[in-house]
């Protein structure tokens, strides 16, 4: 066993750049395909699984359900040093957390694993789902937004931060873990990371579509309604406003 | 048989969360003709149970085991199935909160009920029922038919309003056993942290720090703003990053969800991911240098400045009495 490398599993899911602008008709969504990122929490997973690496003998393969398109993100995440790629095809119908939940669980239970790795969300639908039920398909222990994994002889510590508190857990491997926005910064990819990433495997699996009911979804702009009164004047008499206007508030 | 809708009970330092009061009101709103059921999960509920009568709900229903009596995945998913299938409900709401976005997925899976997460509002047209949940950190409203009469609901924190006590008890207390192993992780270390005297959910005023604090120094400005009128602290994640703040205090869509009746942004830009956390304050102040800083679109209130300068000048005319208003 300790010879052996540990095998982590990082599920990357493909998002809406933050900066994107949203074009919405007749309450549906429209953006460009050079709009998409690594789901920013599971870039964070990625970070956490390659300074896994760094310090025990491990393989990292990055796994995304995502149509073909989704190859940019995977090479993207080989460059960052993820060791393979996985792409299960996913059909826009299907682009749901229990039907991504489920292709994934198929793939896993026929390879051999040790840890898997999520974001704790994904920005562009943020049902944070995913995680848990792949856990629950596959019947293996999980945590929500962990801190810390770290490698014992035939099993992990696991280190998860609830409120404040710092709760740390004996876990046999296999588990699955979540990671929390904002644990790491995500590396960049080096110039020799970005060569060596086009000749890293990339396995490209054809998948069933799953007959699904189609969700009617509509989406519509937010309505927010601030005041947007900027203080003017030299600074003292912007604070003095501002301060009035506190005092006003705290009657 | 009457339908039942069952309320997942959270706690934040042994007290009922607030989140659970909310999940009362959005039950309310779901009811029809079903028995709103409050379920307490833990090792000692019975005290809290009586208390927790005088608010609108059907029924509490006790779930007590030396394993629950701190939340983790296993034996509270163990026990909710347990729970799920001698009571059979139609709907379990919780809040979207770390512990609802933890368990509500391995239920819906192993149980096989749809989930609807994170949602902000349920409607009723035509006894048709739909649910409205912010997508894309809150740049977009979602909205969703349910058309399924079982289901799973987190909604959104601060959404609804706290449920009230009310003056009688006429809800019964019963309780379930639940059958739960030993779970497989096992927790061999516990840090508790330094209790805050108020819980960052439940402050009227928060001041919040951002990026632009720059350094401890910044931070400790922040702090002593917060201290001087009453307000406890909360930060963003470039804060955070900062290092000179613990992630538990992070307010957006990593962090909590809070409505305050006031919220100061000092030195925040306002990225999307923070303003999904705070936009539910009823008053927001906005104090940033530079003027195109996207948190000002969502103030009432601004000033373009520098907190260095703007914050030490504001704490002053604060405790200046020939400032009171007249």
């Amino acid at each position: 066993m300790s010879n052996k490398a540990l095998h982590l599993v990082v599920l990357l899911s493909r998002t809406i750049s933050p900066e994107a602008s949203l074009v919405l008709d007749s309450g549906q969504v429209f953006v460009e395909d050079d709009n998409f990122i690594i789901n920013p929490p599971d870039a964070i997973g990625l970070e956490e699984a390659l300074q896994f690496k760094e310090k025990y003998n491990t393989e990292i393969t990055v796994l995304m359900i995502s149509g073909k398109e989704g190859e940019k993100q995977l090479r993207a995440a080989l460059a960052m040093g993820a060791d393979r790629a996985v792409l299960i095809e996913c059909h826009p119908s299907e682009d749901e957390a229990p039907t991504i939940a489920k292709k994934i669980a198929e793939y896993l239970r026929e390879i051999d694993f040790d840890i898997i790795l999520a974001g704790d969300f994904s920005t562009d639908g943020a049902t944070s789902q995913v995680g848990p039920r792949v856990a629950a398909l596959l019947d293996i222990p999980y945590f929500t937004k962990i801190v810390k994994i770290e490698k014992e002889e035939e099993s992990a510590i696991v280190k998860r931060n609830t409120d404040g508190d710092i709760e740390t857990f004996c876990v046999p491997f296999p588990f699955l873990v979540t990671i929390p926005q904002g644990l790491h910064v995500p590396r960049l990819s080096s110039l020799s990371g970005i060569m060596k990433a086009k000749k890293k495997p990339l396995l490209y699996k054809q998948s069933e579509e799953m007959g699904l009911q189609e969700k009617s979804k509509q989406y519509t702009y937010p309505k927010m309604k601030r005041k947007q009164t900027i203080f003017q004047g030299e600074t003292q008499e912007k604070v003095m406003a501002l301060a009035k206007l506190l005092k006003s508030l705290h009657e | 048989m009457k339908d039942k809708i069952i309320i997942l009970g959270e706690y934040q330092q042994d007290k009922i969360s607030s989140i659970t009061l909310e999940c009362i009101s959005a039950a309310k709103q779901l009811q029809g003709e079903a028995e709103i059921i409050l379920l307490l999960m833990g090792e000692d509920r019975k005290k809290d149970a009586c208390e927790l009568q005088q608010y609108d709900v059907d029924q509490i229903v006790l779930v007590e085991h030396p394993f629950l009596s701190r939340f983790s995945n296993e034996p509270y998913a163990k026990a909710l199935l347990s729970v799920w299938d001698q009571l059979n409900p139609a709907i379990l709401l919780c809040g979207h909160t770390d512990i609802g976005k933890a368990i509500s997925p391995y239920l819906s899976e192993k149980l096989d009920i749809p989930l609807y997460s994170n949602v902000e509002s349920v409607e009723y047209n035509e006894k048709r029922l739909f649910l409205t949940r912010p997508v894309y950190s809150g740049k977009l409203i979602e909205k969703i038919e349910v058309n399924t009469p079982t289901f799973f609901l987190t909604i959104k924190p601060k959404k609804w309003k706290a449920s009230q006590k009310k003056l009688e008890r006429n809800c019964t207390i019963r309780s379930l056993k639940v059958k739960i192993d030993k779970s497989i992780p096992t927790l061999i270390g516990l840090e508790q942290k330094k209790q805050q005297t108020l819980n960052l959910e439940d402050a009227k005023i928060i001041v919040g720090a951002g990026r632009g604090i720059q350094n401890e120094e910044g931070f400790a400005l922040i702090n002593q703003l917060a201290k001087t009128i009453g307000g406890t602290v909360g930060v963003s994640r470039g804060a955070v990053e900062l290092g000179v703040c613990d992630a538990s205090m992070q307010l957006g869509q990593t962090g909590k969800t809070v409505a305050p009746d006031l919220y100061i942004a000092c030195g925040i830009s306002g990225a999307i991911q923070h303003l999904v956390g705070v936009t539910s304050a009823k008053t927001i102040i906005a104090i940033n240098k530079d003027p195109h800083a996207p948190i000002f679109e969502v103030a009432d209130y601004a000033i373009v400045g520098d907190l260095f300068e703007i914050i030490p000048a504001l704490m002053k005319e604060w405790d200046n009495p020939t400032n009171e208003i007249s």
